[in-house]
């Protein structure tokens, strides 16, 4: 056979292969036109989940009538013109590779006017154009793909069920719906409304249109910049998750990309907040310079490059952390209330050791801390002042360092008044498991168990954090069978993992022997911990010395809490919640789970049916 | 005669009540006879009997059961007639002779107040007409079940009045003896209307808080006769009509019932159904008060700029905030029609579940009025502050009414216990009492030594200790009574079982009879809530139907219209609300509407089929939702406030009153120039259609021109007479827009795009072509129409082969200057002049068939243009 240039209706054919692998992606493909064509309403209506037909109606430019047949023809396109234009790439399509690979592989219908003359209707099919008139001159393009894969018969079975490809289509037009919120997206299938956003709300009624308005109550507004970078969306509270990171949107430039650099950065930023395995939900919009990030990297232009990576993780991870912070994240038993879209942020000049400027109204030793009391408790509303725990030792020295002036409140949104946790008076103990306690803002019940682990868990943290890098030798070496791909994986980290404190020597087929361990193990967990650490490295491929430390000290603290069952005395529980008052984070146990459940007076009134 | 008493009795009732159908109550029975049994067996399909009535024949009769009459009673009133329910007024035993029987109630179209005759989402009227003099009636019509009543005066004759009876559900009419015996045929016939008739001179009082804000002689007189008829029709007072309001017609844009009808307000044209209505694209409401309300707001849209920028402030807000609007749609979906509630409540026929209905409902206000406080808009939070959740009054209910009672009032199992202690006293006694004589059975084992013995109850004899036949023998002597045999056994009783029995019955008697007493009661103590009920609904019902707007506005893409102070019209690439929707699988093409004070007429021209039509209802649409407080189908909207709206669209002939198209055209053109103001908004499509082509061209441009001269309202005019395009240059606020169309490759395009300017030309025969006229047929008439446009002026209208002798005689001096081109005003010889009036003086017009004249008057045409 004689080497030719393929004819142009088989390599379309071909290129389709890459581009149009289901029907969504004919859906994505056909509406990034639409919005590069500058439409602000845009309606898609899918028939069998995109098999039997995919149709898109939008109200953007429209494209001249003499120009029409050209939009068949690869590596045509209005968008970009010469290599400068590809990097400085604004427009979500400039391949000019879709339509021509769509039209390989369909019947297809486009019906478009600029609307200035006539339109014109083009039907082709499978590359060879059937028959085009002329037609009425409403502005946009009106694209209706049928038989999708009808020449492509390998293709058409390796597609999933009609829930499955739905599935997918629903989720592009909730990313597009997502990125460009000035735009009205319609999605309707088998001629039922499915989805819809208006075009004139804010991510937030998206998010709802999207997520419901169950998830859209609990959103959380962020935002942050930095020199490079712009960043803001929003972010549901933790005890909102999902089991997969699907729910993780990030739009960059007004593009829907898939980054999981950004995702783990989201997940780090929730750190602890979440319970293990669980992720959050979260939308991000980024904006940056087009040149700082490259999109030609993939064909379907889902995966990106930055090119100051490690800068926008940091401000991501650093922004949530910090708003999720200043949240007061005790669940209420019953429903919360919502957020306006756009409601102004607490301007908290806030040092992440506020709980122990409460401490501040026990100490009455200097006459300036006493103005301070008196000023707090004027502000404050809801402890019961009488009710002081006995003078708490620990974190003295943070005391000294806070300057009080730094510590402003305003009450913007709903829940800043509260601090963070207030103080309570403990009721009693329930099936050895619960504290009951209560204040003037109401009933909360605490879990004993978690409580301690929390408390456990912030003082081994610190503990484990002073660094030594000295060696416990083992009276008894452990020996540890791996699988082979473990063993590859050791082999190939054995460096790191000196560093960290193991050794690692071979000792038979896939097994290895360990003599000495780091100073900082638990005692007695030793077997556990090199087994986590090894796990770990298998996960993430990489040895990460403060995960470790934190598993380490997440197992230690789980291990030597108070379990259920547990019965105490009313002077014990006390002191347990004034030390949970003490931790950075006491709302969620190190694995993420609540600690502490708030029931206001009113939830309980409305329980009661008291008021309804 | 020779009837028998009960028939003579029948007779004198049914002379009071010749126009209904009599039920008269025989027993178990409603039976009918006579006539009305003959009608009544054929409208209700039940059997036709007949009965010994003293007489020579036997009397026709059919009946219903008492139980289900009501099924029967709807569907007669349903149909239009009325219904007498004739019930025994004495206890059968006790009476002497014929039992004595009184009609209790009249059931009529316009007075039902049963649920189940009422359509939740419709008001059901009774209206009342007075005429007073000239064109003046006075109007006033109620809803019994919601107690509202209007008054009003109508000034525009009796035209008026059915614009008024148009479209709204008016089941009843009453009227003076004496009325105009056409205008109750009218009503009859065409509106199918039940017309009742009240003897003016015997009046009876009317309370005068009802009167209280009604001055006007005329209009009390008119609300005096609905009253007088209501109240001999229920024979009882009616407590809960509220006072009659006045409406000032002058502070709402009118429209006639040709606009109603064409416009497709509140029903289709084709179907006389929703769908397909202005009506159907805005009700996303929830509750029937809601439902109700929005339908009378399209009735009466606002005048007031201040009231409409009001109304569309709380949609806007409504709009914004999206998710408490949502919890406000859930928390509606509990409330109950309050409206027709408090109507039941003060009726007297309101049972236990209504009270949890309104109990329930009360329950959701406190919600409502907290969810309100959520929004950002003051205006909304005002309406929070209007709301008084009524405590007492759901304290009551919530302490008296047990959470799931019957139906019924008279079988107990109504009243909580903790009410009231007579009650809960016999309750105790009864409810102890069964437990004593449970606890019996125990103690008779024991004492006994019976291991069987069981202690049963039947309706027939009571408690009863029954014992098997196998441990007869140890039955106790004396104690036990026998009672009861059975095969296998036998049942005893004891003295003190007997006692208890008596208690238990004693006691559940007296509980009925004071369960029925206290559930009065509360009735009556609820009866002092109803003006608060009422008014809750109403804002309520407010509530709803702004939130309805804005849920519409957001899904369908609705902008808020501003309201311009300069008369003008702007509306950016506006659509038609209700095509737009029931469009399939096409898609609407937006245009913008554009019309102010230097040029507020628009005369529209383009092939049919283009859109002319549409354009103009979209523009009538979009004004008429603006002024009801609603966002409207546009992407910017400019509005300027009309006072009326006239319409001329659409080619019915109507056919019911024997009117030609023609008729009914010239019908609307004279209600739009008679009553037109400066503010009004006419659209007239296809003006003189209906007729010849010279008549109608000829009326066409005297009516534009009298508008553009005496009115200078908004008005958009469609024409298919191409020559009328020439008026832009004499009628300086006139513009010609038209509907672009294309010939592309020989084919027409219909562009459905809006612009300014004349069409190019009419493209009549390509439509035919589109309607696939035979093809040697349209070939035909591009030829003569070659030739007819290569033979003259571009301007001139083609001859017409069928024309009507009557209109070529009318042909004057004044129609000539029609036809020439006004430019080409040569400076005539007096030469051409004078042979041209010789030759028409020559013509033997008597002797000419209508095609000779035609062509003489084509010669004469030409060569008046000749130059020179």
């Amino acid at each position: 056979m004689d080497i030719m240039e393929l004819p142009p209706h088989l390599a379309n054919k071909i290129a389709a292969g890459e581009v149009v692998e289901r029907p969504a992606s004919v859906v994505k493909e056909l509406v990034e036109n639409s919005i590069d064509a500058g439409s602000t309403n845009i309606k898609v209506e899918i028939s069998e989940a995109g098999l039997q037909s995919i149709r898109v109606i939008d109200n953007g430019t429209g494209i001249p009538h003499e120009q029409v047949k050209r939009v068949f023809l690869r590596h045509a396109t209005s968008k970009i013109r010469s290599e400068n234009d590809l990097f400085h790439v604004r427009t979500l399509g400039f391949r000019g590779e879709a339509l021509p690979s769509i039209a390989s592989v369909s019947k297809m219908t486009i019906k478009t006017s600029t609307g200035e003359e006539a339109g014109i209707t083009i039907i082709q099919e499978g590359g060879s154009v059937l028959s085009e008139s002329r037609t009425d001159a409403r502005k946009g393009t009106d694209i209706l793909v049928e038989n999708l894969f009808y020449n492509t018969p390998a293709r058409l079975k390796y597609l999933k069920t009609v829930h499955t490809e739905l599935g997918h289509i629903t989720d592009i037009i909730n990313r597009m719906a997502f990125s460009h919120p000035r735009t009205r997206f319609e999605l309707h299938h088998n001629g039922k409304k499915l989805f819809q956003t208006t075009g004139k709300g804010g991510l937030l009624s998206i998010a709802s249109a999207v997520y419901g308005m169950s998830v859209a109550k609990q959103m959380i507004p962020i935002e942050t910049s930095t020199l490079d970078y712009k960043i803001d969306g929003y972010i549901a509270r933790p005890e909102m998750n999902r089991a997969s990171r699907g729910y993780i949107t990030t739009i960059i430039n007004g593009r829907y990309v898939r980054s999981i650099r950004i995702a783990k950065a989201i997940e780090a930023g929730y750190h602890t907040f979440l319970p293990i395995g669980r992720q959050p939900i979260v939308i991000l919009n980024i904006e940056m310079d087009p040149f700082l990030v490259d999109v030609n990297v993939h064909p379907t232009k889902l995966e990106v490059r930055f090119s100051k990576e490690k800068e926008l993780l940091q401000a991501i991870e650093e922004m949530i952390k910090n708003r999720l912070h200043q949240e007061i994240l005790i669940p209420s038993g019953t429903e919360p209330k919502y957020i306006r879209e756009k409601s102004i942020q607490p301007k908290f000049e806030f040092e992440t050791r506020r709980d122990s400027d409460r401490i501040h109204q026990y100490e009455t030793n200097s006459p300036e801390n006493n103005s301070v009391t008196n000023e707090r408790a004027d502000e404050k509303s809801s402890s019961n002042d009488a009710l002081v725990a006995p003078p708490l030792q620990e974190n003295n020295s943070q005391m000294d360092s806070q300057p009080i002036s730094t510590v402003e409140e305003t009450t913007t949104t709903m829940t800043s008044e509260k601090q963070r946790v207030p103080e309570l008076e403990v009721i009693g103990q329930h099936h050895g498991t619960y504290i009951m306690a209560q204040n003037e803002e109401g009933l909360y019940i605490i879990d004993q168990h978690a409580a301690q682990e929390r408390i456990k868990y912030e003082f081994y943290r610190e503990k484990i954090g002073e660094v030594t890098n000295e060696l416990q030798e083992l009276l008894v070496p452990l020996t540890f069978e791996f699988t082979q791909q473990e063993s590859l994986l050791i082999e190939q980290f054995k460096e790191e993992l000196e560093q960290v404190g193991l050794f690692f020597e071979l000792f038979g087929q896939n097994t290895y022997i360990v003599r000495s361990h780091p100073q900082w193990f638990p005692q007695g967990e030793e077997n556990e911990m090199i087994r986590d650490m090894v796990d770990q490295l298998i996960k993430d491929q990489s040895i990460n010395i403060h995960k470790l430390r934190e598993e380490a000290a997440i197992l230690m603290s789980c291990k030597r809490s108070i379990k259920a069952n547990h019965y105490l005395d009313k002077q014990d529980m006390q002191v347990l919640l004034d030390h949970l008052r003490d931790c950075k984070e006491p709302f969620t146990c190190p694995h993420g789970r609540p600690i502490i459940i708030h029931f206001s007076q009113y939830e309980m009134e409305k329980m009661f049916k008291r008021v309804m | 005669m020779g009837y028998t008493p009960m028939i003579q009795q029948y007779l004198k009732i049914k002379a009071e009540y010749q126009d209904c159908f009599l039920f008269f109550r025989l027993g178990d029975f409603y039976e009918l006879f006579f006539e009305d049994a003959q009608r009544a067996a054929r409208e209700l399909e039940i059997t036709l009997t007949s009965r010994d009535g003293g007489s020579k024949d036997r009397i026709p009769m059919c009946g219903v059961p008492y139980h289900s009459a009501e099924n029967y009673i709807k569907t007669l009133v349903e149909r239009g007639y009325k219904v007498a329910i004739c019930e025994q007024v004495e206890d059968p035993k006790t009476a002497k002779g014929v039992v004595k029987r009184e009609v209790i109630q009249l059931i009529t179209p316009g007075t039902v107040m049963e649920g189940t005759m009422l359509q939740d989402t419709e008001n059901n009227y009774l209206a009342s007409i007075h005429y007073v003099e000239n064109d003046y009636f006075a109007f006033a019509y109620t809803d019994m079940s919601t107690g509202e009543t209007s008054v009003m005066r109508i000034t525009r004759g009796w035209n008026g009045v059915l614009s008024e009876i148009y479209n709204r559900p008016i089941k009843e009419v009453v009227v003076e003896s004496g009325f105009n015996e056409a205008y109750i045929k009218e009503l009859q016939d065409k509106m199918k209307i039940t017309v009742s008739l009240v003897d003016a001179s015997k009046l009876s009082t009317v309370p005068n808080s009802f009167l209280e804000e009604i001055e006007d002689k005329a209009l009390r007189h008119t609300c005096m006769i609905l009253y007088d008829y209501i109240h001999t029709t229920q024979k009882r007072t009616i407590e809960h009509l509220k006072n009659a309001q006045y409406i000032e017609l002058n502070e709402y844009m009118l429209l006639d019932m040709f606009s109603k009808r064409n416009l497709e307000i509140t029903s289709s044209f084709m179907r006389k159904e929703k769908y397909g209505s202005l009506l159907w694209v805005l009700d996303r409401t929830v509750t029937a008060m809601g439902a109700r309300k929005l339908k009378k707001w399209l009735e009466r849209p606002l005048l007031s700029k201040e009231s409409i920028e009001s109304r569309l402030e709380k949609t806007e807000g409504f709009y914004e905030d999206f998710m408490q609007r949502q919890e406000i749609r859930e928390a509606l979906q509990s409330i109950y029609d309050l409206e027709r509630l408090t109507g039941r409540v003060a009726f007297g026929n309101v049972n236990a579940r209504d009270l949890i209905q309104l109990k329930n409902s009360l329950q959701k206000i406190p919600i409502i009025k907290q969810l309100l406080m959520q929004f950002s808009k003051k205006e909304i939070q005002e309406l929070s502050k209007q709301i008084n959740p009524l405590p007492e009054l759901l304290d009551l209910l919530e302490r008296s009414i047990m959470d799931d009672p019957p139906v019924s009032i008279t079988e107990g199992n109504i009243i909580k216990s903790g009410y009231n202690k007579e009650l809960d006293t016999y309750r105790d006694a009864s409810t102890n009492g069964k437990k004593w004589i449970a606890n019996l059975e125990q103690k008779e084992r024991e004492a006994t030594n019976i291991r069987s013995l069981k202690i049963g109850f039947n309706k027939v004899f009571g408690y009863y200790i029954e014992i098997t036949k196998a441990n007869l023998h140890l039955v106790p002597e004396g104690r036990y009574e026998r009672k009861q045999t059975l095969t296998n056994a036998e049942r005893f009783i004891t003295e003190e079982l007997k006692e208890k029995e008596t208690i238990i019955l004693e006691a559940e008697n007296n509980m009925i009879d004071l369960e029925y007493q206290l559930f009065l009661d509360i009735r009556e103590q609820t009866k002092r809530f109803i003006p608060y009920v009422q008014n809750l609904a109403s804002i309520i019902s407010e509530i709803d139907v702004l939130q309805s707007f804005a849920t519409v506005s957001e899904e369908n893409d609705y902008v808020r219209p501003t309201f311009s102070n300069n008369d003008t019209l702007y509306l950016e690439e506006s659509r038609h609300p209700v095509i737009e929707k029931v469009m399939d699988s096409q898609e609407f093409v937006p245009n913008t509407i554009e019309m102010d004070n230097k040029q507020p007429i628009l005369l529209i021209t383009g092939p049919n089929m283009s859109g002319k039509s549409t354009y103009m209802r979209q523009l009538a649409l979009t004004v008429l939702m603006g002024q009801i407080g609603c966002f409207v189908p546009a992407k910017k909207a400019k509005l300027s406030i009309v006072d009326q709206i006239f319409t001329r669209i659409g080619a019915a002939d109507d056919l019911v009153s024997g009117q030609s198209t023609f008729m009914v055209e010239m019908l609307e053109a004279n209600n739009a120039i008679s009553h037109a103001t400066k503010n009004s908004l006419i659209l007239f499509d296809e003006l003189g259609r209906g007729t010849s082509t010279y008549d109608g061209m000829a009326l066409a441009q005297a009516i534009i021109e009298h508008i553009h001269e005496h009115i200078g309202c908004k008005t958009i005019f469609s024409t298919h007479y191409h020559e009328l395009t020439s008026l832009e240059k004499t009628l300086s606020r006139l513009k010609n827009i038209h509907v672009r169309a294309e010939k592309i490759n020989g084919k027409v395009v219909f562009l459905h795009q809006v612009r300014e300017g004349a069409a190019d030309e009419s493209y009549g025969i390509h439509v035919a072509e589109l309607a696939g006229l035979p093809e040697d047929l349209i070939q035909r008439a591009s030829i003569i129409l070659e030739r007819l446009e290569n033979g003259s002026s571009k301007n001139d209208p083609p001859t017409e082969t069928k024309a009507d002798p009557k209109s070529v005689e009318q042909v004057d001096a004044e129609q000539l200057t029609f036809f020439v081109d006004n430019k080409e005003n040569l400076p005539s010889s007096n030469q051409k002049e004078s042979e041209i009036i010789k030759t028409i003086s020559n013509l033997d017009i008597l002797e000419m068939t209508p095609m000779q004249a035609l062509n003489c008057l084509y010669e004469l045409n030409k060569q008046a243009k000749k130059k020179g």
